[in-house]
């Protein structure tokens, strides 16, 4: 588990989590949120997240965004300390939050004036990047005008538009329909061919995991900690013939008995 | 609501479905207007009533004045400048008084909403100041503000000052905690997080403030007046309660309605204009 190595062979480490510790104190004494985790994510590399409620993922990647701390290990962001307000880092939630009193172009620019980017040149990204996943056209738009996941594609662009080389997504579809999250993916999985950012990719759903990911880390709850990490040797570009193939699901499978929901049968799920 | 609903019962039913879709939305519409005359039918029934046990002397008709009486006496007094000149002078004062009222409670509910050492210091000392009975207080302001309009503008800002003071206090912990997770993440300064989410994210909770307050701001001018003036709506009331010129007196009750409702419906003009995305957020 602790080799971690990633099938790029050498380069510098876009997130490095070495014996990375968070509790909490609760009523009945300290809580192991996440407990000692190794992780080492290469730039441009896909690493999924894979776990049940509770397992510490959202709180891992919580911890890599600089919004919450962490008690004992080092976690290094592109060989710095992690911390908020990082250009080269960007996170992208299960709700779009889109502010309701800007239109999709104000809501896509927002990091753009927090940042206090250039912004000729980030009206250029936005206006490609609006292309690119199909939106041109609802700039003067207002969220409660798009279906869940359009707004999803305005925060991706929101998320793209300061071009950021670390993209930590927390289940950023989880809330969407089953095909529509499928095709945000596979739409996820072009802008990365094209952009190359590494990524952090949160879910609950085993075989997404494994479709999106260059390699899967496998977390169980109580405590929040790794239990498996497994390579995946699918080819990219992934295609959706993929995602029923028989390799996917021998990782899959690999991935349940990790987690203990595997071949025996179940007791209650 | 109801009604909609058993529409769309029988729609599904399709009780109806043969009916012609343009006559069953004519037959909608039919219900709604009949909905909003249901009110009017019901002040019409009231004012029939009230005029019938007035001319019937049921009730003495000078305690009690016919609607008829009451609406001629609006036709004498809007002819007079003194009335003219009483409504500028309390409709100044509630203004006024809503100026300076709701920008303190405006200014005063963000310190306590942003700053956590301003609530601790100041939000029960003004919570206690609210229970107290304002009522009791408004003779003391004629002795702090003298005897011009200072001390009824006073009163009027007080009792505004509180309903904007909490709209502004929620408002500010509306904010979606995503969203603030978002602009943390982009490392955004308070300032920044207060102008960029915080302010706006406030603005609908602030605006059901200001509606409480606009409302009140002219109960304060007139309570102010009958505590203490020489002129305006209040002291006209008064004056024609004491010539027992009752009809008059009730005329005048009907044009601080009229004023009320006229600074109401701003208010919510300006709230349907700022507040844009929470009236079309559900369409």
């Amino acid at each position: 588990m602790t080799e971690a190595a990633g099938p790029a062979g050498a380069g510098p480490a876009a997130v490095s989590l070495r014996g990375v510790t968070k509790t909490y104190e609760t009523s009945d004494g300290l809580l192991h949120a996440v407990q000692d985790v190794d992780l080492q994510v290469r730039a441009g590399e896909v690493v999924s997240i894979v776990g049940p409620s509770g397992c510490g993922k959202s709180t891992v990647l919580k911890m890599v965004a600089g919004l919450t701390g962490h008690d004992e290990g080092t976690l290094e962001v592109a060989g710095a300390p992690a911390g908020a307000g990082r250009r080269d880092l960007g996170i992208m939630l299960q709700s779009a939050v889109l502010l309701p009193w800007r239109t999709v172009w104000q809501n896509i620019l927002l990091p753009v004036e927090i940042f206090g980017l250039d912004r000729g040149a980030a009206e250029e990204r936005a206006h490609a990047l609006l292309r690119l996943v199909g939106l041109e056209g609802f700039e003067r738009r207002h969220a409660w005008e798009l279906s869940g996941g359009m707004q999803q594609r305005v925060s991706l662009v929101r998320l793209l538009v300061f071009e950021p080389d670390i993209l930590l997504l927390d289940e950023p579809f989880a809330a969407l329909d089953e095909f529509t999250r499928e095709r945000l993916n596979f739409e996820l999985l072009a802008i990365h061919e094209r952009l190359r950012p590494a990524m952090v990719y949160i879910t609950h759903n085993i075989l997404e995991s494994v479709v999106m990911s260059d390699r899967v880390v496998v977390m169980t709850p109580r405590p929040g900690r790794v239990v498996d990490e497994v390579t995946v040797t699918l080819e990219r570009p992934r295609t959706r013939a993929m995602v029923e193939s028989p390799e996917t699901l021998r990782h899959v499978a690999r991935i349940r008995a990790a987690l203990g929901v595997g071949s025996e049968p179940a007791e209650d799920v | 609501m109801s009604e909609q609903l058993e529409t769309r019962a029988i729609e599904a039913q399709g009780g109806v479905a043969a009916q012609p879709r343009r006559r069953r939305r004519a037959a909608r519409r039919g219900r709604r207007a009949l909905q909003a005359l249901l009110p009017v039918i019901t002040a019409l029934i009231l004012l029939s009533i009230w005029e019938l046990v007035s001319r019937t002397e049921t009730v003495d008709p000078i305690v009690l004045p016919p609607p008829t009486e009451v609406a001629a006496a609006f036709g004498r007094i809007v002819q007079e400048e003194f009335f003219w000149q009483a409504l500028r002078v309390t409709v100044w004062e509630a203004l006024a008084g809503l100026a300076i009222g709701a920008s303190a409670g405006l200014v005063l509910g963000t310190l306590i909403g942003l700053i956590d050492l301003v609530r601790r210091a100041l939000y029960p000392l003004v919570v206690a100041f609210q229970t107290m009975p304002q009522v009791a207080i408004a003779p003391l302001f004629l002795v702090w503000f003298g005897f011009g309009l200072t001390p009824r503008v006073m009163f009027a800002a007080t009792t505004c000052f509180f309903p904007v003071l909490v709209g502004a206090i929620v408002g500010l912990s509306t904010a979606d905690k995503d969203a603030e997770l978002l602009l943390r993440s982009f490392g955004a300064s308070r300032w920044q997080t207060y102008r960029k989410l915080l302010l706006p994210a406030s603005l609908p909770v602030v605006f059901a403030g200001l509606r409480t307050a606009v409302t009140l701001c002219l109960i304060g001018a007139i309570v102010g007046e009958f505590v203490g003036g020489n002129e305006g709506l209040g002291v006209l009331i008064n004056t024609f309660n004491f010539q027992l010129n009752i009809a008059e007196s009730f005329a005048v009750v009907l044009v601080l309605a009229i004023i009320g409702l006229t600074l109401y419906g701003l208010v919510e003009l300006a709230d349907r204009k700022v507040v844009y995305w929470r009236h079309r957020r559900d369409s």
